[in-house]
């Protein structure tokens, strides 16, 4: 009897979890925001760049348009809200299904627990954790969370069963995308209507005013964790506080660790433009620094010369390219791909046809929903169109 | 369903597997250990202090009596014991009426709320102390055996099962089942898991999805015509009867799996053939404890039987017997109108509502039981369909005043519901969409279903106990996949309470 009834609650447990696990990857992932972050699982080693990041990270570049360009097959781990904690597990995570030729790790997410947002009660917090297929490696980040996100033990039931937030999405289930999960459009994101309307005008004349490189300043990187530690011993007077800013660096020194252990893998650190650049330049600096140490490459785009980015039509917000200043983005990054990197041309090898065809869709979606041809990555003029 | 609802499934998860592992002679005490955990987690130390002063109360007044042997003795300990019972259940319940009643008297009928305690402190108080009463009274009526191990009598008295919706147990029905040492069957748990989960289902599927559309137009039942009003009150009495089952459902079922069965508190209530009938099969423990507590002494009691000789003395027989019936039945739900709260709407619904259709039954019982006598309409269809619609318009007039904000508001509704049928508002401004109407329709054609087959004596725990294995598990991992997906749980929703919770 006792085996009986210990077989039959297990059984039970069991039974549980696995319903949850499954419902919650069927009802969950695809949003319409974030559809093509899970490329990179479908497309087994066949992606030869990956960006993790956050938002900051697929508003700065446009798979297909790479692919149709150059043929470069790439895919995106890449979500608002991506904390410091999560990259290593991203980049994991991402190991285990690519072997890309190069790995992009945008820095813009690596920030100190005390520069964030408040997670606790906010649905961004769910969501890097939420496109995770069910692993080991998606525990692991959990828990390396849990305590940034001081959540109880039930509250963190949603992080591993992320249904328990989502399941009014039960609605939408009967749509095509949501039961076969097949359509992550190759990293393309199309349900994103701001990203392709907006320009957003800067109003601080900053941008125009401080040349490409002429806002730098001439100082010691290390200094950026020195005032951290300061500003929170003059300002909070809170231990718990400067040991989260030395987590902050084990969590950099971690990831930046096991960057450089990747052999077949070129990891590139880079900093996406963005018009509030004062605000994180020096936590970018030292994020370099660090990364220097471990023999990775690192820039922040607003260096580059040829990228060209418009203060006035480019970007979506402060933080975020739109469409416009991404096309630019991708264009520029994709010719370093190709010259620096050696990145081969997919284009005409039919295993890649699949490329070819999402690219089509993904043409026709965005000049019937935005009125942009993707060829040229400008608006289509009415008239023309007519 | 809210976190105390949550935190007595972890605790009978928990004490599931410790008390089939543990042996037979300390299964009982892996009960207690659950109870008083589970009142600590859910409710607080206050709240534990107040229950064990009911327990002590109760201990030692139901031992003196036992032990003295003069009657006058027994009934001053007895009085006394109950009288302090009592005493805390108004502390708890009413000391914010209390106090506000002191204060504006005529504020009073007004009143726009339930005026009573904070909900954790009062964790479970008017059950315990009915349960408790009931132990007293029958230990002095010598229905049953008085319990003299004071542990065994606390789990008796906050057995966690019973403690957040009742059911109101009798001592003596459950004596032996928790300190039992003989094997549990299999099949209590089989079926105990499955009402479970089927409680489940009913609560946050169903009820707590049926609760969109009455709030939406109940809320603001000025902006709706009668129909949509009526259509909402409809739906509150299914709502009200679907929730409060729910509850006794995981409740039983919980029971179950510890291989003890207690008391059903629902027995088809909208099958039922008069208002008398309706309330021997809703909320049945309860009703089951005004009769025998308060009823029958009533009946009993030297005014009445005073009363009874005066008017056979003047050769009215029928008042004889009658009145003081009545005045029993006015007692018994007064009373259970005070036990809802201190509210002129509660006293008409739970209290005048059922009173006087019961009295009203038994003033025309003659007429109609000579019509019911005539063989074409014993069993004629329509004859028994009238006597459901009859019960349900009874109920329904009760639930009308039950669910409303105010008395003015009740009767705001009923002015709307027979003189308003300016039907502008289309099904898109209840407060559901077409898969929640979708899943309200399936969900009370499946309790419909069930509540039939019952009905006609068709035994579904038997049926599901012998199901093969593989069917059976279908069927859980079934429910688990409709609550995870369809249940209106969660950060987005705000938890529902069960409404019966409160009282």
């Amino acid at each position: 009897m006792k085996l009986k009834v210990w077989a039959s609650y297990i059984f039970f447990i069991f039974t549980i979890i696995v319903v949850a696990t499954v419902l919650s990857e069927k009802t969950v992932v695809l949003t319409a925001e974030n559809a093509g972050i899970r490329a990179f699982y479908k497309e087994q080693q066949q992606i030869d760049a990956v960006f993790i990041g956050p938002s900051s990270a697929y508003t700065v570049f446009l798979p297909p348009i790479a692919y149709n360009k150059y043929g470069i097959t790439s895919a995106m781990y890449s979500i608002s809200g991506m904390v410091t904690e999560q990259y290593i597990y991203a980049a994991k995570e991402v190991m285990k299904y690519q072997t890309p030729k190069v790995l992009f790790i945008v820095a813009d997410g690596i920030k100190p627990l005390q520069n964030r947002p408040p997670s606790k009660d906010n649905v961004v917090a769910l969501r890097p954790i939420s496109i995770v297929k069910p692993s080991i490696n998606k525990i692991k980040m959990i828990r390396a969370l849990k305590k940034e996100m001081s959540f109880n033990n039930i509250e963190i039931l949603e992080y591993y069963f992320p249904i328990i937030r989502f399941h009014s999405r039960w609605k939408n289930i009967q749509r095509n995308s949501y039961l076969s999960n097949s359509n992550p459009h190759k990293g393309a994101v199309i349900d994103f209507e701001e990203f392709y309307k907006r320009k957003y005008t800067y109003k601080d004349k900053q941008w125009e005013a401080s040349q490409i490189g002429g806002y730098k300043k001439q100082r010691n990187p290390n200094l950026y964790i020195k005032d951290l530690i300061d500003f929170v011993r003059a300002e909070r007077k809170n231990t718990k506080e400067e040991l989260e800013i030395l987590k902050y660096v084990n969590d950099i020194e971690d990831l930046f660790f096991y960057a450089s252990t990747l052999k077949n893998t070129k990891v590139i650190i880079i900093a996406t433009p963005s018009l509030k650049y004062e605000e994180y330049f020096d936590r970018i600096q030292y994020i370099f620094h660090t990364a220097k140490k471990y023999g990775l490459d690192s820039f922040y785009m607003r260096d580059c010369e040829g990228l060209n980015i418009d203060s006035n039509n480019d970007f979506l917000d402060e933080y975020h390219l739109n469409f416009f200043g991404a096309y630019k983005a991708t264009d520029y990054l994709s010719n370093l791909l190709v010259t620096e990197y050696g990145l081969k041309d997919k284009r005409n090898d039919s295993k890649y046809n699949s490329w070819d065809e999402e690219y089509i869709y993904y043409r026709y979606e965005i000049k019937r929903r935005y009125n942009i041809d993707v060829e040229t990555g400008e608006l289509i003029n009415s008239e023309t169109n007519n | 369903m809210s976190i105390v609802w949550l935190k007595l499934l972890i605790v009978f998860a928990i004490a599931f597997l410790v008390y089939h592992t543990v042996g037979a002679k300390y299964r009982w005490m892996i009960l207690l250990l659950a109870s008083i955990g589970f009142i600590l987690i859910a409710a607080g130390i206050i709240s534990f202090w107040y229950m064990f002063f009911a327990i002590l109360v109760s201990f030692f007044g139901s031992n003196f009596i036992n032990k003295v042997e003069n009657n006058s003795v027994k009934q001053l300990i007895l009085g006394s014991s109950i009288l302090l019972i009592i005493a805390e259940f108004v502390l708890l319940k009413f000391s914010g009426a209390l106090s506000q009643l002191s204060t504006n008297v005529s504020e009073f009928f007004a009143t726009t709320e339930t005026i009573a305690g904070d909900a954790i402190v009062t964790l479970g108080v008017s059950y315990y102390s009915l349960i408790l009463i009931a132990y007293i009274t029958d230990v002095y009526r010598k229905v049953t055996t008085v319990e003299t191990n004071f542990l065994k009598h606390s789990l008796f008295s906050t057995y966690f099962p019973q403690i957040l919706m009742g059911p109101i147990v009798r001592h003596k029905e459950m004596k032996e089942q928790l300190f039992s040492t003989k094997e549990i069957s299999f099949d209590c748990i089989k079926f105990g898991v499955f009402r479970i989960l089927w409680g489940i289902t009913k609560k946050i599927v169903i009820a707590d999805r049926i609760l969109l559309p009455i709030n939406t137009i109940l809320g603001s039942y000025q902006e709706y015509s009668g129909m949509y009003i009526l259509f909402a009150m409809i739906l509150f009495g299914l709502q009200f009867y679907i929730e409060f089952s729910a509850a006794m459902d995981i409740v039983l079922g919980i029971s179950e799996c510890f291989g003890i069965k207690m008391p059903e508190n629902f027995n088809n209530p909208f099958f039922s053939k008069s208002v008398h009938d309706f309330w021997n099969r809703w909320h049945i423990t309860f009703y089951s404890f005004l009769k025998d507590y308060i009823f029958y002494p009533v009946i009993r009691s030297k005014i009445m039987m005073k009363i009874k000789s005066a008017l056979e003395g003047i050769k009215h027989k029928w008042l004889a017997k009658h009145i003081p019936l009545f005045i029993a039945y006015f007692v018994i739900w007064s009373i259970s109108s005070f036990r809802h709260g201190i509210s002129f709407k509660y006293f008409i619904a739970m209290g005048m509502s059922p009173c006087i259709f019961m009295i009203l039954e038994d003033i025309f019982k003659l007429i109609t039981d000579k019509v019911l006598k005539i063989k074409s309409l014993k069993n004629a269809l329509w004859a028994k369909i009238i006597q459901r619609i009859y019960v349900l318009t009874a109920m329904y007039l009760m639930w009308f005043f039950f669910r409303a904000e105010t008395v003015s508001d009740c009767f705001n509704m009923f002015e709307k519901v027979l003189f308003d049928f300016n039907s502008a508002n289309t099904i898109t401004t209840i407060g559901v969409d077409k898969y929640d109407f979708g899943v309200i329709i399936i969900g009370i054609t499946l309790i419909i279903i069930v509540d039939l087959l019952k009905e006609f004596k068709v035994d579904l725990r038997g049926i599901y106990i012998r199901c093969p294995l593989i069917v059976r598990w279908c069927a859980i991992i079934f429910f688990q996949i409709v609550i995870l997906l369809l249940g209106l749980y969660g950060p987005e929703y705000d938890p529902k309470d069960f409404m019966y919770f409160k009282f």
